[in-house]
């Protein structure tokens, strides 16, 4: 039934002709004039009334017959349901539809689309949330397509609560039931169970959609000193690839390269140092794969970095330091000249430079009181600094600025690193591969925890799930110091430490710390990414120089999110700088997340809301829509033909009442007879 | 044509409809019309004047008495002259005349109000009455009796003594009625009594909307001092049998045209229990005038005046 059929629009309009009748005849006649009322009656009022009332009724009655008529011109049907079925009394669905960028992969997206149009299509109250960097409630499917940005389930609950707390519905208190229809890649969803579950009000439905395709994507690119490295990663099979440089839209290197399983191939492509202005760069693959659009990633090649950082290097180390000092110096060194930086040595001798823009001190231990003070001014004033404990700051037993404790034991055994806050700067780099072998522990965390570490599961792909009460210890932690701000690294800069040093991460760590201690203007972020601005007011242009981001909308909104890759550029007052938005590495990585771990998840949402009642039983969890119930219809055309006739007939009778005399003949009840 | 046509003034003589004589300008005209129409149709004759004295000639019309004939002007002049005699007054007629503005509220003004324009339609109950009062001042100068008019609604408006020969007066005021008001019968018969000293024949002409009881007192004010009464009860054809219909049969609004008070009033009553109503408001006043000893005659505004004035002729002739 269309209910915007022409035929059934000007039926509509055929009811305006009994109301104007009607209303014509209600009008209060014209007054008359006449010679006296002496000899007159006024209406009495039950007769007024009674014809008032007898007026409506045959109102009624006549756009209720046009009104039948008319819709039945439209070809109503009905939807036959079996008496007591359980759509009558279903609880409301909450659809969270995953459109996060990994559903760009071959059938995914159709597939969600059809399962949430099967559940609406069972009957009751239903709501669909697009899923992405953002939930957001939509109501056209029709438009609907997976779009750049990353979705994360940690923390889904409250955040469903609060899509929830928007909608009237809730106030009528009605029983939902979230059904979650996505591809559940495991880098999706948290390792602490406890943040999937935790919050619940409502029993979850799971809806895999996904599969476990290849699909291959450049994970990460450095660029150190005058080469450009690229890691790839792809499916546990070995492959072949061809990787290509472009170097502002022309390729000018390509190379052929052997992946082998498990283990991320490393490409480095020679280029050019950098000059005045900013070059920019893309590292392509040809590759067969799920997703063709994560096979491409692009970075900045700043200018000349004029960025002045500070070494503070401890005292000598202890029996077992190892090769702590002069090792970790070496690596940070490098990774310091890898992002074209030349260190500024510290001291208590000489004067700080006040250009400084931040400090890094590698296992201070216990510092003189004057350094430490002067370390300690430097940054209540605004500076920020990063320290990166080791033997002789375990020995100490304290950080020496602040006096947070530090634990004496050392934590060993074989970690890999969790990042907790996605959205901080600082952990834009990819973790993949890290493993901390010993740690130090902090009794009681003073900031926010970035990054923590937990006990590496070789079966489980890193960023996968862990059960609750799995031990986590803290790996990065940041603190307010008056103005400033003070990064703690619990691992030594060494490789008997971790392998953090030997990995390419280290460079974008140490790059994407320095930035953000600098307080520079970003040059890389993911699409979707929540990014911090040093400064309220940013212009955000894309390649075109259309502004993506006015000034307006980012006034007192120091962070921003840009929805689509490229590049860009970022203008503040006085500075301008180029950014590379790529592809959340993680959305590239297909693997789901095992399917045990989705019946733990849905089981715990169901039993935390068991006195809910939604409805929901065990055995229909994980389990992909039935969606071939076939609909019974039945026209209603054929009873709205014969109501509008019944309707006609009652309104010519109550229209002709006492306007006929009943024949004499007619033996009515209680006449009498001759 | 409903009636015949007079030779001598071109106008119709007698059975004229209403709606014609609405179209004569003049009063006096109509009086003549209806006067000699009447008079015609009904064989009467005028009452001679006995006085001797002499007043003026006048060319004889049939019917006048040969006696009166001057037959030496006759030889003088070869012309049929009639000799007058400033005669003394027979009677005294007062017409008491009702202006109130019911008596506007129907004929040309339409039926129930509803505009009509239609020049053979009634004219309106006040000017029906009008051409009544007229006709029978002009019937009284040709009777040598008296004629005055008393015009009154919520007070007395006019007032003429009856005196020989002002019927122009009387036409003249006729001419000039504003309809306005509410009835007040007991003062326009208290100050009428206070007025006419002498017996005589008082002509009441209205529409009598007032409690019969009320009409009777007032009559008798009059009756006690042995005057004559005859009351003229005109009234409008619609108002008779009014054809009144609401939307889709429904109630019909009503304004009082007296005091303006609005009443909702069921179409269906109006046309069959209304009537009623009105014969018996017509039984009352009809049995009020006869306890009074008058004389009532009733008139649709849209009938001829001859029923009227044989009425008043036969009244006028039961006196000397």
């Amino acid at each position: 039934m269309t209910l915007l059929a022409a035929a059934f629009l000007a039926g509509l309009a055929t009811l305006a002709v009994p109301l104007w009748l009607h209303r014509m005849s209600e009008r209060a006649p014209a007054e008359r004039d006449v010679s006296s009322l002496m000899l007159m009656r006024e209406t009495e009022e039950p007769v007024r009334t009674r014809r008032t009332l007898a007026h409506k009724v045959l109102l009624a009655l006549r756009l209720s017959a046009l009104a039948a008529v008319t819709l039945a011109f439209a070809q109503p049907a009905i939807q036959a349901l079996p008496f007591g079925s359980a759509n009558a009394e279903a609880p409301a669905k909450l659809i969270v539809l995953d459109g996060s960028f990994s559903m760009r992969q071959a059938g995914a997206f159709p597939r969600a689309l059809e399962v949430v149009r099967g559940l609406i299509a069972d009957g009751g109250e239903s709501r669909v949330v697009l899923a992405a960097d953002r939930l957001t409630l939509v109501s056209d499917l029709a438009a609907l397509e997976p779009g750049w940005t990353r979705f994360d389930f940690t923390g889904l609950p409250p955040r469903l609560d609060a899509v929830l707390a928007r909608l009237a519905d809730r106030e009528e208190n009605l029983d939902w039931v979230v059904h979650v229809v996505s591809d559940f890649q495991a880098t999706a969803v948290p390792d602490r169970l406890n943040a999937l579950v935790e919050g619940a009000a409502w029993p979850f439905v799971l809806h895999p959609v996904g599969t476990d395709a290849d699909n291959w994507t450049v994970e990460d690119v450095v660029i150190s000193g005058n080469d450009i490295e690229a890691a790839i990663g792809g499916p546990a099979a070995p492959g072949r690839l061809d990787v290509a440089l472009r170097r502002d839209g022309s390729e000018t290197r390509r190379v052929s390269l052997a992946v082998e399983p498990a283990s991320p191939g490393t490409v480095r492509f020679e280029i050019p140092p950098a000059g005045r202005r900013g070059v920019l760069w893309e590292v392509t693959l040809e590759a067969p794969d799920a997703i063709a659009e994560d096979n491409i990633h692009r970075i900045v090649q700043p200018p000349r970095n004029d960025t002045e950082v500070g070494l503070l290097a401890g005292g000598p180390a202890g029996s077992d330091a190892g090769t702590s000092g002069a090792g970790s110096l070496t690596f940070l060194d490098a990774a310091l000249n890898a992002i074209d930086i030349d260190p500024v040595e510290l001291g208590m001798d000489g004067p700080w430079p006040d250009t400084l823009d931040a400090v890094i001190v590698v296992d201070p231990g216990e510092l003189a009181t004057p350094l430490a003070r002067r370390l300690e001014r430097y940054l209540t004033d605004g500076g920020g600094g990063l320290v990166a404990v080791g033997p002789r700051t375990r020995r100490y037993g304290a950080l020496p600025v602040g006096g947070a404790a530090i634990t004496g034991r050392v934590a060993t055994g074989v970690r890999r690193v969790v990042v907790t806050d996605t959205s901080h700067p600082v952990n834009r780099t990819s973790w993949r591969g890290v493993e901390v072998q010993r740690s130090l522990a902090m009794p009681a965390v003073p900031g926010e925890t970035l990054l923590t570490l937990v006990p590496s599961d070789e079966h489980a792909p890193s960023g996968g799930t862990a059960s609750p009460g799995e031990a986590e210890t803290a790996l990065l932690v940041e603190q307010r110091f008056g103005k400033g701000r003070l990064l703690t690294l619990l691992t030594a800069l060494d490789r008997d430490w971790s392998s953090l040093v030997l990995r390419p991460a280290f460079v974008g760590f140490i790059r994407d710390t320095v930035g953000y201690l600098a307080r520079s203007l970003p040059s890389g972020a993911y699409a979707g990414e929540a990014l911090s601005m040093p400064v309220a007011s940013v212009q955000i242009f894309d390649a075109d120089n259309d502004r993506v981001l006015s000034l307006d909308s980012t006034v007192g909104r120091p962070v921003v999110r840009i929805p689509r890759p490229g590049f860009y550029t970022v203008r503040t007052p006085g500075r301008e700088a180029l950014l590379a938005v790529n592809v959340d590495p993680r959305e590239s990585d297909l693997r789901p997340v095992p399917a045990d771990v989705l019946a733990r998840w849905q089981t715990a949402t169901v039993a935390a809301t068991e006195p809910n009642d939604g409805g929901v039983s065990r055995d229909n969890a994980v389990t992909a829509h039935d969606t071939s119930s076939e609909a019974n219809w039945h026209p209603l055309a054929p009873w709205l033909l014969a109501l509008a006739a019944v309707l006609l007939v009652v309104e010519s009778m109550a229209a002709n009442i006492g306007r006929f005399k009943v024949p004499s003949w007619l033996p009515l009840p209680g006449r009498a007879t001759t | 044509m409903n009636g015949q046509a007079s030779a001598r003034s071109g106008v119709p003589t007698r059975m004229i409809p209403p709606a014609l004589l609405a179209r004569l300008a003049s009063l006096d005209l109509v009086a003549r019309a209806v006067v000699d129409g009447a008079l015609h149709g009904a064989h009467y004759t005028d009452r001679p004047g006995f006085s001797q004295e002499f007043a003026e000639y006048r060319d004889y019309m049939p019917g006048d008495d040969p006696r009166f004939i001057d037959w030496n002007a006759y030889a003088r002049t070869d012309r049929t002259l009639l000799k007058l005699f400033e005669g003394e007054t027979n009677t005294r007629l007062l017409v008491l005349l009702d202006t109130s503005a019911s008596m506007d509220a129907f004929g040309r003004r339409g039926v129930l109000g509803q505009a009509r324009d239609r020049s053979d339609e009634a004219p309106t109950k006040l000017r029906y009455a009008a051409y009544l009062a007229a006709a029978l001042a002009h019937i009284a100068g040709r009777q040598h009796d008296a004629a005055g008019l008393l015009t009154f609604d919520d007070a007395v408006r006019t007032f003429l003594a009856p005196r020989l020969g002002q019927a122009q007066q009387v036409f003249h005021r006729l001419d000039e009625l504003t309809p306005s008001g509410g009835s007040d019968w007991t003062e326009a018969f208290s100050y009428a009594a206070s007025r006419m000293t002498k017996r005589g024949i008082i002509a009441a002409i209205s529409d009598f909307y007032c409690d019969p009881a009320d009409f009777g007192r007032a009559l008798r004010i009059l009756g006690t001092r042995g005057h004559d009464l005859i009351a003229f009860h005109v009234l409008d054809a619609e108002e008779r049998q009014p054809r009144a219909r609401g939307p889709l049969g429904g109630n019909v609004t009503l304004r009082d045209a007296e005091s303006g008070q609005v009443i909702e009033v069921d179409a269906a009553d109006l046309r069959t229990r209304y009537p009623e109503r009105l014969d018996a408001h017509e039984r009352a006043l009809r049995r009020e005038a006869g306890g009074a000893g008058a004389h009532y005659v009733r008139l649709n505004a849209d009938e001829p005046l001859d029923r009227a004035l044989l009425g008043y002729l036969r009244f006028r002739n039961r006196r000397p």
